[in-house]
């Protein structure tokens, strides 16, 4: 598959380039009267900004900083071996880079240094940056993947709950022992079983991976797996059980199926970056951790389950708030979930 | 144990397989033409996702699932027509025309769908879903492993008698296998190399665009970026296991969709085994096999080399 992988990554890097000149040439004609203050935003993402999930949640934050006048390019489907030539290419030409996504850290450390007057926003990576030029953000997942385990443990009938995740990526990780420690809450007896697909693209495989969870007598599935998790939520709904949606209200993909979404508002962490560059307030050097009180993880209201399976998350969501549950999963490992919200 | 037996002895274990192998099967059978006239077409991938994209996007448009069917075949073919112009007439190298194609699909559907639909996501369309085959459908076991299927497993199987009755069976299958072996000694004997060649890679697209028709019309009724997911490369080491055989093929398949069935099973299973394990399952099992079989299979021996007419 070695071969395969490097076919795709050329395929992708020759997708990234036409991302990166054609937008780059339309975006530029929406900036006419913005003033002298507008600042040039580009973003790096590692999967397509269609892709109702983690990459469609970044182009919102981006869409954010344009409609706050600034002029954005973006590069997707960046390929790992391409990241960081991306990344330095887009910061030769612009005042602000985005990478989102974890695996961006590490060129980002490389290149901040380099280009001093860049400044560099990395998001989902919770290591802490050295770089003053830098701020890394990070949603704090695991508030919103716990209150996900709290409607699945209370909508289960056969109490047994699926999570199926793109890769074991840790900050993936975090999330299923959120979904599970969440389930387990509310609902002693639920067993919680996990899934990796191995792609975040493969949209068959995860309508495949939703079906032979429900073989196994699974009755809610959640998922973090981009494009891949729009299969998913096809096979629950073709197997007639339930699913737990993730990044934005994936109810309308099946309103029957779809019981809640897991809200990931990455764009808001991205947008407040990208204001405080165009004030002059950046300040890097530091992680940025938002979490429910923020609103920027949250779950979505709970779509035809019965009123105590809504309830159960309202408590939980409060117990988070106010700091009395302390059974929520570190975000990564070293990182806890219960630390106080960051500006 | 059990939960190893519990997971191989279910029938919903080779339904599932049965529809992971479907879309490789088609390409796979594709290329057995290309390959048997002496092409190497490695534009697989590129061929199902146009065809996949042509095909969500014809049923978008008319409505009609049949329609999106024709319309998929149509941009698969056109792929195909690519490859055939580059390799057949101007005698340019099949891989890299290939490798080309692979990635002009993906970054021309991509491009497309962000161009056309509002949102840059494909909406669902109308397709083809799963019946019960009357009677069939409640038999034991089978019933629930192959008659739950839509209609594509028929067509797929009819597909696969047809064309190794042509192949093998008919005069036209030899000549054809005749430009795979020897193109020089065909074309002496006043065989149309070149257009038996042609006919080759035409089916070849067709096959492998009704693969990608499958995954999107059969399978997620929409269409989003790379869905095609790399079965075309996974098609091409099925040729060789199914010895270029268009019978062998299925059996082929249906060993790479039952693994992948059987890895995605274990994961969620009480088994503790680690998915990285079983994500690589496939692809070994793959590999292993292809190691058994491949010293005694013998490739058409004029395969992938230029033919140009003297």
């Amino acid at each position: 598959m070695r071969g395969l992988k490097g076919l795709t990554a050329l395929g992708l890097t020759a997708v990234a380039a036409v991302g990166v000149t054609a937008c780059g040439s339309s975006d530029s004609s929406t900036t006419e009267s913005t003033a002298a203050k507008s600042i040039k935003v580009a973003m790096e993402l590692p999967g397509p900004i269609n892709d109702k999930g983690f990459n469609a949640s970044g182009y919102a934050g981006l869409m954010n900083c344009k409609e706050q006048g600034a002029t954005t390019t973006f590069a997707e489907k960046v390929a790992v071996p391409e990241q960081e030539r991306t990344m330095e290419e887009l910061a030769q030409n612009n005042d602000v880079v985005i990478g989102h996504g974890f695996e961006f850290g590490e060129p980002a450390t490389k290149l901040a240094p380099k280009y001093p007057d860049v400044k560099f926003v990395v998001t989902s990576n919770p290591i802490p940056p050295e770089a003053t030029n830098q701020v890394n953000v990070m949603p704090n997942s695991t508030q919103g993947a716990y209150l996900a385990g709290v409607a699945a443990g209370k909508a289960t009938k056969s109490n047994k709950i699926g999570g199926i995740g793109g890769f074991d990526f840790p900050v993936l990780k975090s999330q299923m022992e959120a979904l599970e420690a969440g389930a387990k809450s509310v609902n002693p007896n639920a067993t919680t079983k996990i899934v990796y697909l191995g792609t975040f693209d493969d949209v068959s495989k995860g309508k495949e991976a939703a079906q032979s969870m429900a073989a196994s007598g699974i009755d809610v599935i959640y998922h973090i797996a981009d494009a891949a998790g729009i299969g998913i939520i096809n096979g629950a709904q073709a197997a007639g059980i339930k699913a737990i949606g993730w990044g934005i209200d994936q109810n309308s993909i099946a309103p029957d199926t779809v019981i809640a979404s897991q809200i990931v508002k990455t764009d808001v962490m991205i947008g407040a970056q990208c204001k405080a560059a165009i004030d002059g307030k950046f300040v890097g050097g530091k992680v940025v951790v938002n979490g429910l009180k923020s609103g920027v993880i949250d779950l979505t209201k709970v779509y035809n389950e019965p009123a105590d399976v809504q309830a159960a998350v309202d408590k939980a969501r409060t117990a988070i708030e106010d700091g009395t549950e302390k059974g929520v999963p570190e975000i990564a490992p070293g990182i806890p979930s219960t630390g106080p919200e960051s500006n | 144990m059990s939960d190893l037996f519990d997971i191989v002895t279910s029938a919903t274990l080779y339904a599932a397989a049965i529809r992971l192998a479907l879309p490789i099967f088609l390409a796979a059978l594709g290329e057995t033409f290309a390959e048997r006239a002496g092409l190497v077409n490695v534009g697989l991938e590129g061929m199902m996702l146009m065809g996949a994209f042509g095909a969500v996007l014809g049923s978008d448009v008319t409505g009609s699932a049949l329609a999106g069917v024709a319309i998929g075949l149509l941009f698969a073919v056109l792929v195909a027509a690519i490859q055939g112009f580059v390799s057949i007439n101007f005698g340019g190298d099949q891989i890299v025309c290939g490798i080309a194609l692979n990635i002009g699909a993906l970054g021309v559907t991509a491009f497309l769908v962000r161009a056309i639909w509002e949102g840059g996501n494909a909406p669902q369309v109308a397709g083809f879903s799963a019946f019960d085959l009357p009677l069939l459908a409640n038999a034991p076991f089978v019933g629930v492993a192959v008659f739950q299927q839509g209609i594509f497993v028929y067509v797929a199987l009819v597909l696969a008698l047809i064309s190794w009755w042509a192949l093998m069976k008919t005069g036209w299958g030899l000549r054809m296998r005749g430009c795979g072996e020897d193109p020089l000694a065909c074309e002496s004997l006043g065989i149309p190399v070149k257009r038996l060649r042609w006919q080759a890679m035409l089916i070849c697209g067709a096959c492998a665009g009704l693969g990608g028709v499958f995954l999107a019309l059969g399978q997620l009724l929409t269409f989003s970026d790379g869905m095609s997911g790399g079965r075309g490369f996974i098609a091409l080491a099925v040729v060789i296991i199914a010895r270029w055989s268009p019978m062998l093929a299925v059996p082929s398949a249906l060993l790479f969709g039952a693994v992948e069935a059987f890895a995605l099973r274990v994961q969620s299973s009480d088994l503790n085994v680690p998915p990285e394990l079983m994500l690589a399952l496939p692809y070994l099992a793959t590999i292993i096999v292809y190691a058994i079989v491949v010293g005694r299979s013998n490739p058409p021996a004029a395969l992938g080399r230029t033919y140009v007419r003297q």
